[in-house]
């Protein structure tokens, strides 16, 4: 039997600290993508050789890292903004919390994945997101795409278990020198053994590995939570606000679009390891994608003379703004907005065929004074990451 | 500095080279006196737009100051004296 390419999940949790595994608490599918992977670069040594033929071969670095279309789920774009951005504050009371998200400088705080594809699994520890995308078209699903780089990786690191995991009955403790095998990247993941019983008065008995040690429950565990059924953002009641000339956007009919959130996270190689000893994030950019079907050319004549009524074009780039909100109910939502936002559009081609005018507005994001580049609020069930 | 917090948040933020977080009561709080997560914390709300300056107690150097390292003559709000990168100083 082959490797079922369509048995592929990832699963996110928030780490407390870096090398310290996370549950991995938020599952998802995959649109396309691989559920993990290793840019190694390696080659050939130049050499001259007596003989024909390369001689030499060497590896010169190993980065992991995962690249993860999916759909916009509340809870783990939740977790990518904040990962990404680096501040919270979680307003409101349960089960509905109010995240507003905003840009920090390092230390960004790290996230960790568990990763399956059919029976293989790997864990991938101390990720940060370098660039995550949301991408519509249409009243349909949003598209989220998020490219982590992360340090440390295990491979084949499925349900773990011990031979010799003796356990006392009534103690709460599991005492094995097997434990020692046991590393900061199983914490969360399910832990199976001879001294761990499968059932107890005919309930499943599972052991999952934390950070402090092994924690013993009671009921059915899946191997890691999965996103199904949870909510997920469309196109469809989304509010579309942009002004390419004033920071106070107006609505703007809005027919696709993208927001791309990059963090330029840099995998730092040292001499003694190929791989990573450390995750560190750059410049933050943000750029919008809006097309739009106007009603007239008002905002590009914005773009080009910095009025919508202007005459000549503009020496100097007009200041707008972008407000994107996508709503699932009234708990549920996601906006992302800049109020410092440079416009660029190209005027929409002549059609023989007809039909409306589509012009598309590019814009990239810049800090104003005292403020931030980029602000997200995030509605959902999560109390805190 | 006395800052009030409407409601109560949960914090969570990077600051002096660490990450802290904070849970906080709505109510008023002293930055002089709180913990380093906490004023940062606090900070983070106010600059946020979620908390507000009540006032500077007398004697207290206020947070503008602190921030900007420039003192500021009273009734001025705004430094009168900026230094440039390249170290000459602007009016």
């Amino acid at each position: 039997m082959g490797i079922p390419s369509s048995n592929v999940a990832v699963a996110f949790g928030r780490q407390s600290a870096v090398g310290v595994g996370a549950p991995p608490t938020y599952g998802v599918g995959l649109e396309s993508g691989k559920p993990w992977n290793e840019a190694i670069d390696q080659g050939e040594i130049p050499l001259t050789s007596a003989f024909p033929g390369f001689s030499e071969v060497e590896r010169r670095s190993v980065k992991p890292g995962l690249v993860v279309p999916t759909l916009a789920y509340a809870r783990l774009a939740g977790l990518f903004l904040y990962q990404l951005l680096g501040a919270d504050v979680v307003t409101g009371a349960g089960p509905n919390y109010t995240h507003t998200l905003t840009p920090a400088n390092e230390p960004l705080p790290w996230v960790g994945a568990a990763a399956r594809y059919g029976a293989e699994y790997a864990a991938l520890l101390d990720l940060k997101v370098d660039q995550l995308e949301f991408k519509w078209a249409g009243p349909g699903k949003v598209d989220m795409t998020a490219t982590l780089a992360g340090k440390t990786i295990w491979t084949n690191q499925g349900s773990r278990s011990f031979a010799d995991g003796a356990t006392t009955s009534g103690s709460p403790n599991i005492t094995s020198p097997a434990l020692g095998l046991l590393t900061q990247a199983d914490v969360g993941r399910p832990i199976t053994g001879a001294g761990i019983p499968a059932t107890t008065a005919g309930v499943p008995v599972n052991a999952t590995a934390t950070a402090s040690g092994v924690t013993l429950t009671l009921g059915p565990l899946a191997a890691f939570n999965d996103e199904a059924g949870q909510p997920y953002f469309s196109g469809a009641g989304a509010t579309f606000l942009m002004d390419a000339a004033s920071t106070t956007p107006i609505a703007a009919k809005c027919q696709a679009g993208s927001i791309v959130l990059k963090r330029n996270a840099d995998s730092v190689i040292l001499a003694a390891s190929q791989m990573p000893d450390d995750i560190v994030t750059g410049q933050l950019e943000i750029a919008y994608s809006l097309t739009l079907v106007p009603n007239d050319l008002t905002q590009w004549y914005k773009v080009e003379t910095g009025s919508g009524t202007g005459l000549t074009p503009s020496g100097t780039p007009p200041i707008g703004s972008a407000d994107v909100t996508f709503a699932y109910d009234t708990n549920t939502s996601l906006r992302i907005f800049s109020n410092r936002v440079t416009f660029l559009a190209d005027m929409p081609d002549a059609k023989p065929k007809g039909g409306s005018a589509a012009v598309t507005f590019a814009g990239t994001a810049f800090r104003p004074t005292g403020g931030n580049i980029v602000s997200a609020v995030v509605k959902n069930t999560v109390a805190a990451y | 500095m006395q800052i009030q917090v409407p409601e109560p948040c949960t914090v969570d933020i990077a600051a002096d080279g660490e990450r802290h977080e904070a849970s906080l009561e709505a109510g008023t709080y002293d930055l002089g006196t709180a913990s380093p997560g906490s004023a940062a914390a606090l900070r983070h709300l106010v600059t946020q737009g979620f908390a507000t300056v009540i006032e500077d107690e007398p004697g207290e150097v206020s947070e503008l100051e602190r921030t900007t390292g420039t003192p500021i003559p009273a009734g001025v709000v705004e430094p009168t004296e900026e230094v440039s990168q390249d170290g000459n100083s602007q009016q």
